[in-house]
């Protein structure tokens, strides 16, 4: 990855972080206050089936999961999304320990409370004890609380779509009548300037702190240079390498106790491309370790901290009527199997765990990690976790 | 996209209804509008003639619909309506199935019509599906939506096949005396010089029964000649009766215009049928669809798309309003005044699945809804390249690569042989699907490595070959395989 790249990624997470810092001074004084002593982080993956990744021709594209983490790991092999396998039920599942049937393009709040209102709730933790960084565009500011009684946003999770900030500029300036024949990069840059210095939170889809003001000058100049060293660039990036630089500067600037990350790009399946696809699985392979070697030399996560990493849920098999690989609606188990891997603190001793067990299963185990209960989920604690 | 393909729930193989029919043929009431009798002489009439009929049959078709619409379970109404409504654009196969559905859904008794139903309509009543906000007039994604969110619809589909099934066994009879008195078909696919394969990898995932073939054509990477060689039209003549794969083709185009597709990646193949370019001489009656060539009519596609906003109700709008567009001013002659292929193009397109944003996925996705609708005896598919994604502007997919970015387009070959790789043996296995195509002989070939694939019944005239065969050997094997009664 180039130096300009770099700083701009580096620059969008600041766009958050120092943003909030400015103005909530609450949040660095609360990270060693009242939070939990163990820090649980989600990694969700899209939807990828088990022959491109944990299978004999599969490993190839994950060499970092499968040789580098999956060695020193607790490994299920066998985990079922035996609910709606689209992208806002699947992780509404997750979060909620109980299986969703809201709306696909996350028109609905989950209905029942997710793991971190009661987190928050129970806790009494302020927002900065928790975040949703995603890149995928099924999500939207709701996957972060629920429409349940005595729930809702109050107790949320922040939720920050770095991939739609991306999306928002090259559309609105491809829309833009004015850039409509735009011939350099120039009009790009403009345009992402433009939508930085007006940036609102809520129009691309975030809910941060229910902030939705102007960004602080001086981040303001730190993303004009990074966005004029990425537009000028010819490197490549994706939606997912963006999410991971923007969660790895909450990491630094908040240490959320309790952080999803949802990494998409293998999701460029829908359209056909299978290379684009495996490239996907390469990418979120390799993020997946860089994340872990964040955890592991983060002083505020190093040795307390627990990473759950899963995908939303498998594809359709090759020969299906749904079109194989393209789509994960299917509901075979091509569609529904896939795996979960445990690291860190709660990881205990590495083995593989065979017997089948359920996304929802997910909700429960992380709240008895971090010292809270979850009434309502219909998962069950996975025993294998140490504590 | 969720739901975009919510229509397949809903489809079966064609109808046709012997054995059910005799099953209930002391219990059902004779039908004495005369339909049943235009449907039953329709196999036996000329195309034109029978296409006449069909569409004298409209009113008919509608008071058949509505007759039995009432007995129809809600979930189903958005399917029977739609093609109702859409019957000038079907093809001449999906005719033939409405009918036939319709025809038998009419002869059963109201008794037997709620017998036939029950099932679904008590999954219906437990998934409350008359409190939904559920489209009858036409499938939407909303309906997709709701549908795949209950609790009950892996039941509900579950059931929905039943009740097919119980359709299909009746025509069963009929449909394989269709079959035995067709021709044999050819699938017939073509990855250009510049698509890198490894010869030991690319077949992977064929069934073993296939054979690999070497052959000889020294045309250095050029496409169109590559195609000439291959049907048959670069002069040579063939040893075989039934003349060159061109004149086969040829003839098969002649019957109807659905039973010979060729999907284009680019322009060598569609310039090659349509006589365009360098060729002089289209030929008459394929159905020819590049991606290339349907460039504004994508382009016209992607723009509408992008306005919408992030709600199935939105995107139910916006697909609505595509429906509704006159496109003939985005399309290329060849489709421009042919309303059923220019209609099975935008469907293509609403279908998602990358057809209107690659080339490969196009080629592999309508070869499906071909097999699926048109039910062609020969479909050649070419395939393509695609440009590696630019940087920064590949996030928004649906936006136009060359305008998000002034950087020249780079083709990732590699990545488009991968994708070709695959989509190819997509392709194969759904035309396995359908038993039409249990006659279908599949021919594969990657001119970078000279070797080609062939998946069929034994025998066949390129069975048993050792050596590498010449383009003309080829086409002359092949025009014998279309020219051979099944």
């Amino acid at each position: 990855m180039d130096v300009s790249k770099r700083a701009f990624l580096r620059a969008a997470g600041l766009l958050v972080a120092e943003e909030i810092l400015a103005r909530n001074a609450f949040a660095r004084k609360d990270r060693n206050s009242n939070g939990p002593k163990n820090k649980v982080i989600l990694a969700v993956i899209g939807g990828v089936r088990r022959q491109e990744t944990f299978s004999l021709q599969g490993f190839q594209n994950i060499p970092h999961l499968a040789q580098e983490l999956g060695p020193q790991s607790l490994f299920y092999s066998d985990v079922r999304n035996e609910g709606v396998t689209a992208h806002f039920n699947a992780i509404s599942s997750i979060l909620t320990g109980t299986w969703q049937r809201v709306g696909d393009w996350g028109e609905d709040s989950p209905t029942m409370p997710t793991v971190f209102e009661y987190f928050r709730k129970q806790l009494r933790l302020p927002p900065s004890e928790a975040w949703i960084i995603a890149s995928n565009k099924a999500l939207t500011d709701l996957i972060g609380s629920s429409s349940s009684h005595g729930y809702g946003s109050s107790y949320g999770a922040n939720v920050v779509l770095p991939k739609q900030l991306m999306i928002n500029a090259v559309v609105n300036a491809i829309w833009d009548r004015k850039n409509r024949e735009f011939g350099n990069r120039k009009k790009i840059q403009a345009q992402m300037e433009e939508m930085l210095q007006g940036v609102n939170y809520e129009g691309l889809g975030w809910n941060v702190f229910d902030a939705a003001d102007r960004l602080d000058p001086h981040v303001r100049a730190t993303i004009r240079k990074a966005v004029a060293d990425l537009v000028h660039g010819n490197g490549p990036m994706t939606g997912d390498v963006l999410t991971f630089f923007m969660a790895r500067e909450i990491m630094r600037k908040f240490a959320p106790s309790l952080l999803m990350v949802n990494f998409s790009d293998v999701e460029a399946a829908h359209f056909g491309s299978y290379s684009m696809h495996l490239a996907g699985i390469q990418t979120v392979d390799h993020l997946c370790s860089e994340l872990w070697q964040e955890v592991k030399t983060n002083p505020d996560y190093a040795g307390k901290t627990t990473v759950i990493i899963l995908p939303e849920f498998g594809r359709d098999a090759d020969g299906s009527s749904t079109n194989g690989f393209f789509n994960h609606r299917a509901y075979d188990a091509s569609c529904r199997s896939t795996w979960l891997m445990v690291l860190g603190a709660y990881a205990g001793r590495p083995r593989i765990i065979r017997r089948p067990v359920q996304h929802i299963d997910v909700c429960p185990t992380v709240a008895e990690l971090l010292g809270f209960r979850t009434p309502d989920a219909r998962g069950v604690r996975l025993k294998e976790f140490r504590g | 996209m969720p739901g975009a393909s919510g229509s397949r729930n809903l489809e079966a193989s064609p109808a046709s209804l012997c054995r059910f029919r005799r099953r209930h043929a002391g219990r059902q009431e004779k039908n004495e509008d005369g339909f049943a009798r235009a449907l039953t002489s329709m196999n036996t009439r000329d195309e034109s003639q029978t296409n006449r009929e069909e569409g004298n049959s409209v009113e008919t078709l509608r008071r058949l619909k509505k007759g039995i619409s009432g007995d129809l379970p809600t979930t189903f109404q958005p399917y029977f309506n739609q093609q109702v409504h859409s019957w000038d654009v079907l093809f001449p196969y999906e005719r033939r199935y409405l009918l036939e559905v319709l025809t038998y859904l009419d002869q059963l008794s109201p008794d037997q019509r709620s017998q036939l139903f029950a099932p679904i309509r008590q999954l219906e009543k437990a998934m409350d599906v008359s409190r939904w906000d559920f489209s009858v007039r036409e499938q939407t994604l909303e309906d997709a939506s709701l549908l795949a969110r209950s609790p009950y619809y892996l039941e509900w589909r579950r059931e929905v096949k039943k009740a097919f099934a119980e359709i299909d066994r009746g025509v069963e009879e009929d449909k394989k005396k269709h079959v035995a008195r067709s021709h044999n078909r050819l699938i017939l696919m073509i990855y250009p010089a510049c698509l890198p394969f490894g010869p030991t990898t690319m077949w992977k995932r064929w069934p073993g029964t296939g054979k690999i073939m070497r052959f000889d054509a020294d045309v250095s990477g050029n496409e169109r000649k590559f195609v000439e060689g291959l049907l048959g039209a670069s002069g040579h003549t063939s040893a075989h009766a039934s003349g060159t794969l061109l004149e086969s083709i040829a003839r098969r185009a002649s019957r109807s215009y659905a039973d010979v597709w060729a999907l284009d990646a680019g322009t060598a193949l569609s310039e090659f049928m349509l006589g365009a370019g360098p060729h002089p001489n289209p030929v008459p009656g394929v159905t020819v669809l590049s991606f290339e060539r349907l460039k504004a009519f994508r382009g016209n596609f992607l723009t509408q798309v992008n306005t919408m906003s992030h709600s199935l109700s939105s995107a139910d709008q916006i697909y609505n309003e595509i429906r509704k567009e006159d496109v003939s001013q985005f399309c290329p002659p060849e489709i421009k005044d042919h309303p059923v292929v220019r209609e099975f193009v935008r469907s293509l397109f609403m279908n998602g699945n990358g057809a209107s944003v690659s080339s490969n996925p196009f080629v592999q996705w309508g070869a499906s809804e071909a097999f699926r609708r048109a039910r062609p005896s020969v479909l050649i598919g070419y395939f393509g390249t695609r440009n590696k994604p630019k940087p920064f502007t590949s996030v928004a997919v649906f936006m136009n690569q060359n305008i998000a970015s002034p950087l020249p387009s780079v083709k990732d070959l590699p990545g488009s042989a991968i994708d070709a790789a695959i989509l190819s043996y997509y392709l194969w296995r759904s035309s396995t699907r359908y038993s039409e195509y249990q006659n279908a002989l599949t021919v594969c070939l990657a001119e970078s490595t000279k070797m080609a694939y062939v998946v069929g019944p034994d025998p066949n005239p390129l069975q048993g070959q050792t050596q590498p065969l010449s383009m003309a050997r080829i086409s002359s094997a092949l025009s014998e395989w279309l020219s051979t009664p099944a």
